[in-house]
């Protein structure tokens, strides 16, 4: 068996609105997964659903072969989860929560749980009432770390984490991965999962619309181009392949897509001071995956 | 770009108050709606019931000397009119009705709100801490004077009845005497709530206050310590005696607390950072392992403080009522009393202390019901504040969880029978009053089956509608205790009657326990559990 999740089909409606259609995905074992959408495009929504939180519409997830709706304990047992809000009983300390969400799980590394306690400088003595927002958060995450559980889910992890603590929180997620445990992160923090991630997956409205390597993506997507020049840049909006051109001043950037050699003949012979070509960032993948319309023109605003 | 003119909304400064008065509103429709109904129930019945001054004359003569009636209701006086006997029967309960309510609702409203962050929202549009203090007391007490407009158009109308024949103005001012305790714990209820870091705690405060009031109140009437009176509020409501030789003057003391406690609030919130109480947790503690081993220790953990306080109350309540058990029963020696108090628990039983602690009885049936209603209530909390996401992201079955968390509550309600049971003998035995210890504890347990059925309702709508959970399960309390009283004045069809959840139970030791009956009503609640559960294993969890 060698895949860690297995999602089939699954849907889930709120009335006539598809949170989520028929997604279909896998993530293999010992992989970490990225996960991402713009706001609402579902993602909470099938992590809910592969823990059965919600009921699924149709569809099926399975977690190392068990069936996480028909046989929830099993599966949960092999699951850790970090929700990206926590709402712990205020009136138990931080140990005290830790205590009681491992006697739950039913299997804590307690030097490891040591460990990150220490890693997260995380106070255990206070009641859980007084703890700041990311210290609340860093519950969630040493509670799911220390059950060295084969499958993570976690959905927007480190919302509330401070610089550092999201260094630590990296190095928590190599350390798993190192353990050959699989991790499915959701994630609006971009750098995070380009750090992390072996495999993305990107949802919008419901529907998977990208998955891969992000090798891979980058090669399917535009590749950037920009060039100086002494004056007025060339005109190229004409030539195959390339789109989303900007002018500032004497400097353009554009996207070119497919064969990029006319497009370097038209600038080549515009004689251009400075010339650079690169692969796009997720976040520049993300953007243009996103129907992106509001933030391009924002940004051409900004130019005019 | 070009900017937009921004939109004004209108008064800002009184966002607060209007937004808290449309929140409570509802509430206040329903609950008027009752008393209304209630009263004109009492009114009505009492002029129907005994048409003549004669029998009215005798029936006073009854119900005047009886303590255990008076340290529930209040002291009578005038009954053999109609308005004294709606006075004196109606305010005691209304009050009580209403205080609770508005405690509730107050304590809800200032401590609940801060507590799950949704106050600093309101508080950072153009307001600071008093101003919204002083926004939120008055929607709320603007939701009282719509039940004071209500109840007084309630009143104006029964008074109208030609048997029953209360002016106008009498009728507005008894209206006020049953409102004002509500304004009043309105008031106690923001008090506490400045006192308290919890909502649980703020309500319990002022849920204490109230039994404390209460207490003194009933002290009073029941003994030769008229002093007393003016140690208590709920007394000066009392002292109000709106439709029998009036004395509107106790009104002063009344509104002066209400203005002070109300001032002090403000002040209070005023002087309080956010989040913080003048009472304050401790925000390094001793971590302690105890019961941390499963959720449903957990949960013994978490709710034992609120457990034991409803034991206690249910003992107290028991051990009081059982003190007057010999007193009371001197004044139900007179059928035409006996019969009246016959009618309301149904049944046809001659004997006078047996006959009262069938009333006890009654009264803490409706009380272990609450409990029970509110157990489900925090039930359904636990899942709206997203603690139980807790749990079920783990290795726990929801049938698990919930049944462990029903069988619990089922525990408390055998708990809270033998309590009464206990604590009934114990005022019984003390004053020598005949009653078996036997017959006592059967009558313990006999109350029970009604609070296993609030469950089974509760455990209906947390599966099927599970926001409406508390307002189901205390609705089915609230309906059947209006039916028992409505039914005691005027003859209800049988199907309507029989919507009563505890129009089956024969109130023991009054009348012997209908054995058949029970373990109907006792398997229809463990199986509306069931189906609740099943419902409830199948459905998304709906956080708030
Ligand atoms: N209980 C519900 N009832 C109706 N619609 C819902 C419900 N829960 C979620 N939705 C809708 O389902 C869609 C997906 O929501 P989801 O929370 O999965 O988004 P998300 O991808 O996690 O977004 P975010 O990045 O903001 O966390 C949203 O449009 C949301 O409004
Ligand atoms: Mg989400």
């Amino acid at each position: 068996m060698d895949d860690a999740l297995i999602i089939k089909n699954l849907s889930k409606k709120y009335g006539k609105f598809f949170a989520l259609s028929s997604l279909d995905l896998t993530v293999k074992k010992g992989e970490v997964f990225g996960y991402l959408g713009p706001n609402g495009a579902g993602k909470t929504t099938t992590i809910r659903a592969i823990l059965g939180l919600i009921k699924p519409s149709s569809g099926s997830a399975l977690v190392f072969g068990v069936d996480s709706q028909k046989n929830k304990v099993e599966a949960h047992k092999k699951i850790a989860y970090i929700p990206g809000e926590a709402t712990f009983w205020p009136g138990l300390t931080g140990k005290e929560t830790l205590l009681l969400l491992g006697k739950i799980h039913g299997k804590v590394d307690l030097s490891y749980q040591a460990e990150l306690v220490k890693r997260f400088k995380f106070d255990t003595s206070k009641k859980v009432r007084t703890y700041s927002k990311g210290n609340r958060q860093k519950i969630n995450i040493i509670a799911a770390l220390m059950t060295r559980a084969d499958l993570l889910i976690m959905d927007e992890p480190t919302t509330g984490l401070d610089p550092i603590m999201e260094q630590a929180f990296r190095q928590s997620v190599l350390e798993a991965k190192a353990n050959k445990q699989t991790v499915f992160l959701s994630s609006h923090i971009l750098e995070e999962v380009e750090a992390l991630c072996d495999r993305v997956g990107i949802l919008r409205a419901g529907k998977l619309v990208e998955l891969g390597t992000l090798s891979e993506m980058r090669h399917l997507s535009a590749l950037t181009v920009q060039a100086t020049f002494e004056a007025a840049p060339p005109k190229v909006d004409h030539i195959k392949g390339v789109s989303d051109v900007k002018i500032i001043g004497h400097e353009l950037i554009c996207q070119v897509r497919g064969p990029i050699a006319p497009l370097l003949s038209v600038l080549v012979a515009a004689k251009p001071k400075s010339l650079l070509s690169r692969e796009p960032s997720l976040e520049e993948l993300f953007l243009s995956l996103y129907g992106d319309k509001e933030v391009r023109n924002l940004d051409s605003d900004n130019v005019d | 770009m070009s900017i937009n003119t921004p939109v004004y909304y209108k008064s800002p400064q009184t966002l607060i108050g209007r937004f808290i008065m449309k929140q409570s509103i509802r509430g206040g429709v329903f609950w008027a709606l009752i008393i209304g109904a209630y009263v004109a129930s009492k009114a009505i019945g009492f002029s129907k019931a005994y048409p003549t001054q004669i029998s009215r004359d005798k029936i006073a003569a009854n119900f005047g000397s009886n303590t255990g009636l008076s340290a529930l209701l209040g002291r009578p006086h005038g009954i053999s009119t109609v308005a004294g006997y709606a006075q004196w029967n109606t305010i005691g309960v209304v009050v009580i009705i209403l205080a609770i309510w508005a405690l509730l609702l107050s304590t809800k409203t200032f401590r609940g709100a801060e507590e799950s962050g949704r106050w600093e929202i309101l508080l950072a549009g153009q307001t600071t801490a008093r101003k919204a203090a002083v926004n939120a007391l008055v929607g709320l007490l603007a939701t009282m004077l719509i039940i004071y407009v209500i109840v007084a158009a309630c009143f104006v109308l029964i008074g109208k009845d030609q048997a029953v024949n209360i002016g106008v103005g009498p009728a507005l001012y008894f209206a006020l005497a049953s409102v004002i305790g509500g304004a009043l714990f309105i008031s106690v209820g923001a008090l506490t709530s400045q006192f308290m870091p919890t909502r649980s705690r703020a309500a319990g405060a002022a849920a204490t206050i109230f039994g404390i009031f209460f207490l003194v109140r009933a002290m009073a009437d029941v003994t030769t310590l008229n002093w007393l009176y003016y140690f208590t509020p709920l007394g000066w409501i009392e002292k109000l005696q709106p439709l029998y030789k009036p004395q509107p003057i106790w009104l002063l003391p009344l509104l002066a607390l209400i203005l002070f406690l109300s001032y002090l609030s403000v002040y209070l919130a005023g002087r309080r950072d956010m989040g913080d109480s003048i009472i304050a947790e401790k925000t390094s503690v001793k971590s302690s392992n105890k019961l941390l081993g499963s959720p449903l220790s957990a949960s013994i953990r978490l709710n034992r403080g609120n457990t034991l306080s409803w034991i206690a109350a249910v003992l107290l309540v028991s051990i009081f009522y059982g003190l007057l058990t010999k007193s009371a029963a001197q004044a139900f020696m007179q059928t035409s009393a006996v019969h009246g108090v016959n009618k309301l628990l149904q049944t046809n039983s001659s004997s006078a202390s047996i006959l009262y602690l069938g009333i006890v009885f009654f009264l803490l049936m409706v009380l272990i019901m609450s409990y029970s209603a509110s157990a489900l209530g925090r039930i359904r909390e636990e899942e709206a504040q997203g603690y139980l996401d807790n749990y079920l992201v783990r290795p726990v079955s929801r049938y698990k969880w919930l049944s462990g968390r029903i069988l619990m509550v089922f525990s408390i309600i055998i708990l809270m029978g033998l309590a009464s049971s206990i604590g009934t003998w114990a005022g019984v035995f003390s004053q020598h009053s005949g009653a078996s210890f036997h017959s006592i504890f059967i009558a313990g347990f006999n109350i029970l089956p009604p609070s296993f059925l609030t469950v089974g309702i509760g455990a209906i709508a947390l599966g099927f509608m599970p926001r409406l959970t508390s307002i189901l399960a205390y609705g089915a309390i609230g309906w059947s205790f209006l039916i028992q009283m409505v039914s005691s004045g005027i003859n209800l069809n049988h199907w309507i009657l029989d919507t009563s959840i505890v129009h089956h139970i024969e109130l023991a030791p009054a009348v012997s326990p209908n054995w058949r009956s029970n373990f109907i009503i006792l398997v229809l609640g463990v199986s509306l559990c069931v189906i609740g559960a099943i419902k409830f294993n199948r459905r998304d969890l709906a956080n708030e």
